[in-house]
């Protein structure tokens, strides 16, 4: 097992357990679950997670805005957003904020692999 | 728009192109994402029903979740809970046997994909750049439209039963 730590944040329990099953069957069993953005951004102050994969849509505080934060608290930070609301607008704010990339929902396993290959050291 | 065979011929058997010159592109757009998002991410052996408009609607459970921007729209899911039950299950190939909070997430998560994949295909499209706001779960709906304005159900037929699909476009305002 990898000794990489990992940040899964999505409002939805299903989105997360799809995550963490997929990564899990990669090699990494660090990962910390939270539902929204603002305890994304807390998670990862107390963490500091390798990496960060943060959903847009969310209650309490959305991805690009939790982005923005854990970016200003790190600018090193590896944030990968991953949602079903990849617009053109959308894509150009998750850029703007600091994430290192975007993946589409629903999930593509071999994507997710490259992803993770891209953005975190091996 | 229909890009899909089966997404085109589930929509022949319907009423839809009876209705579709009383529709907005974004209605006819949604109803046939909609049904091309069944098909690949629930199940394809399904039929239409029908294709309603109406001015006011009510359920004892709200699953929806609003499109924001310009159009703006309000979007839910409905039906008898146990057929809610099967479709959830279907869709997160989970074993969920009852109408709880697992199964309502399944059902939202499946709402967000699809309207997700609806306004990204807008914006592919350079029709509209549109938001979503976070799924919600409400005891009731209780919908009335405004003046000029319709809430369109899309029932579609599957082998457990019926599920509703809700579309209100709000009025552009002035």
């Amino acid at each position: 097992m990898s000794d990489i730590k990992m940040l899964v944040c999505d409002d939805s329990i299903l989105a997360r357990k799809s995550m963490t099953t997929m990564l899990n069957s990669f090699g990494y069993d660090k990962i910390i679950e939270v539902a929204n953005g603002e305890d994304a951004v807390n998670k990862y102050k107390s963490e500091r997670p390798d990496i960060v994969f943060l959903d847009i849509v969310m209650p309490v505080k959305d991805g690009i805005t939790a982005t923005k934060e854990i970016i200003e608290f790190d600018p090193n930070a590896t944030i990968v957003v991953i949602s079903s609301v990849g617009t053109q607008t959308h894509l150009r704010e998750v850029i703007k904020a600091g994430a290192k990339d975007f993946i589409q929902k629903p999930v593509d396993a071999d994507l997710l692999r490259q992803v993770l290959k891209h953005n975190i050291p091996q | 728009m229909v890009n899909d065979a089966l997404t085109a011929n589930i929509l022949n058997n319907s009423n839809y192109n009876e209705l579709s010159d009383s529709m907005t592109s974004f209605v006819k757009t949604y109803i046939e994402k909609l049904i091309e998002d069944i098909s690949l991410y629930v199940d394809a052996s399904i039929l239409i029903e029908k294709i309603e408009t109406v001015d006011k609607y009510k359920a004892g459970q709200e699953l929806s979740q609003d499109i924001t921007g310009i159009p703006s729209a309000y979007s839910a899911i409905d039906g008898d809970p146990d057929v809610l039950v099967k479709f959830a299950e279907q869709y997160a190939k989970l074993g969920i046997d009852s109408f709880d909070d697992l199964c309502k997430e399944a059902l939202l998560d499946f709402l967000n994909l699809h309207n997700g994949l609806f306004i990204v295909l807008l914006s592919k499209l350079n029709l509209y750049e549109l938001s979503l706001n976070a799924p919600k779960k409400n005891d009731s709906i209780d919908l009335t439209s405004e003046i000029n304005a319709k809430i369109t159900i899309l029932s579609v037929k599957f082998s457990f039963g019926t599920v509703k699909f809700l579309l209100y476009e709000l009025p552009v305002p002035d």
